[in-house]
């Protein structure tokens, strides 16, 4: 065996990708594609005739734009002529829905812990981030609106990691680490509050960490460079790096 | 793979007018510029880089020389140049499959077992010895033994003579002998092979 057949045998050791792998790639090379000059031309007349001119209209011809076989093929929307920008995003890949998943788990187990606690909340005398809480109306009515609120944070980064929003993913991250430390506070003090709140809070950081994990996997940084890149120029512009 | 390659530049010369048909071009040959990529820098990077080389390519489909049918080359000389600005990454690929590959497996015949360790000692080699190649000699000698291209392939790819290519190519592969040819691994293995 020679030196060639060797470095042969070695190859051999790495298989062809599964279409999946190629999602993050497709998606940006599709999203380059809608944004090419090229592409924008025959709606661009189009464009003139329904008068939405402007930097931040772009066209695209039909539905059948950019062929994406299989399953797990990017969507391009295809919208007609004086559609945003926004419109023209490449699709979310499989870790970002996930994380969207994940968030939208954790949306549920907080609404959870806010319907659990409504019997209790009289009698509970809790701690938020280190402070001590005496439950009068004022203060319960103010911690289920911030549940709420918590709620709908969790709804909000979901909708805007889908969206390519990189500032969703860095938020998500920094309320990972709110998350840590509200969990090992709910841990010291379970003799206080109970097993029930440091589960929440368990389950809580358990949906952190997942959304946080695949947030940051290379697909997902892909996706959410090729939205910034589809955000931040004109589509004029737009026609490979 | 190359029958179907056949056309590619009358895809690349469509995908001026219509940039969508360009996407064709990605899904005939995307796999195997990202297995290139992955073989030379890791799965994690070619996740990455075979974005970019579509990309780039994408940009440049104007200045194709449609005389050229198979765009394969082409492909691979962006994504050479693309793991070139990626050395680091593809040097700690090579470490990691040199520790993979120092690891032995599965028990069975003793020769056969010793043919596996064998083999796998000269693998252990044969990683360092390509992270020590000159970049230019090291780009071509893995187009030619992993991606099967020709000499004249690799010569459209890299943009170098076919003289040149032969010249790496025997430079290339003399280092990577030599560094097989001075351990005993190289020659227990020729022994037990032998005698299967």
């Amino acid at each position: 065996m020679n030196e060639m057949e060797l470095l042969r045998e070695l190859a051999q050791e790495e298989p062809l990708p599964a279409p999946a792998d190629l999602d993050a790639a497709r998606a940006r090379l599709a999203a380059a594609i809608a944004a090419d000059p090229a592409a924008a031309r025959p709606a661009a007349v189009a464009e003139t005739a329904v008068s939405q001119p402007g930097p931040s209209a772009v066209s695209q011809p039909g539905p059948s734009a950019v062929s994406q076989p299989g399953p797990s093929a990017v969507s391009q929307p295809g919208p007609s002529a004086g559609q945003p920008v926004e419109a023209l995003r490449p699709a979310a890949p499989a870790p970002v829905l996930a994380a969207a998943r994940f968030m939208y788990g954790g949306a549920i187990s907080t609404a959870a812990l806010l319907i659990v606690a409504v019997p209790f909340a009289g009698d509970v005398k809790g701690t938020v981030l280190g402070h001590r809480l005496t439950p009068t109306p004022l203060i319960i009515t103010l911690v289920f609106l911030a549940g709420l609120g918590l709620v709908g944070l969790w709804l909000w980064l979901a909708r805007a990691t889908t969206q390519g929003r990189n500032w969703a993913r860095t938020g998500s991250a920094v309320l990972f680490g709110l998350a840590s430390y509200e969990l090992l506070s709910a841990i010291g003090a379970i003799g206080k509050n109970g097993v029930a709140n440091a589960v929440f809070a368990a389950l809580t950081w358990l949906s952190g960490l997942g959304a946080v994990w695949m947030l940051w996997r290379p697909a997902s940084s892909a996706f959410f460079k090729s939205a910034r890149e589809m955000r931040s120029r004109p589509p004029s512009q737009i026609s490979g790096p | 793979m190359r029958s179907a390659a056949a056309d590619d530049a009358a895809v690349i010369e469509s995908s001026r007018r219509e940039p969508e048909r360009f996407a064709v071009l990605f899904d005939r040959h995307a796999p195997h510029i990202y297995r290139y990529l992955a073989r030379r820098a890791g799965r994690q990077a070619a996740d990455d880089l075979v974005a970019e080389t579509f990309l780039a390519a994408f940009a440049k489909r104007d200045r194709y020389d449609l005389s050229h049918a198979d765009a394969r080359p082409w492909l691979y000389g962006i994504a050479t140049n693309l793991v070139g600005q990626h050395r680091r990454d593809e040097v700690r690929q090579y470490r990691i499959r040199q520790a993979a590959a120092a690891e032995p497996e599965v028990p069975g015949h003793a020769d056969r077992v010793a043919a596996d360790v064998t083999a796998q000692a000269m693998r252990s080699l044969l990683y360092p010895a390509l992270a020590a190649l000159p970049a230019g000699d090291r780009d071509v000698l893995l187009l030619i033994a992993w991606e099967q291209l020709t000499y004249e392939e690799v010569s459209r790819a890299l943009a170098i003579p076919v003289g040149t290519v032969r010249s790496r190519l025997h430079r290339a592969r003399t280092k990577v002998r030599q560094v097989l040819a001075g351990t005993d691994a190289a020659a227990t293995y020729e022994e037990i092979t032998a005698n299967e």
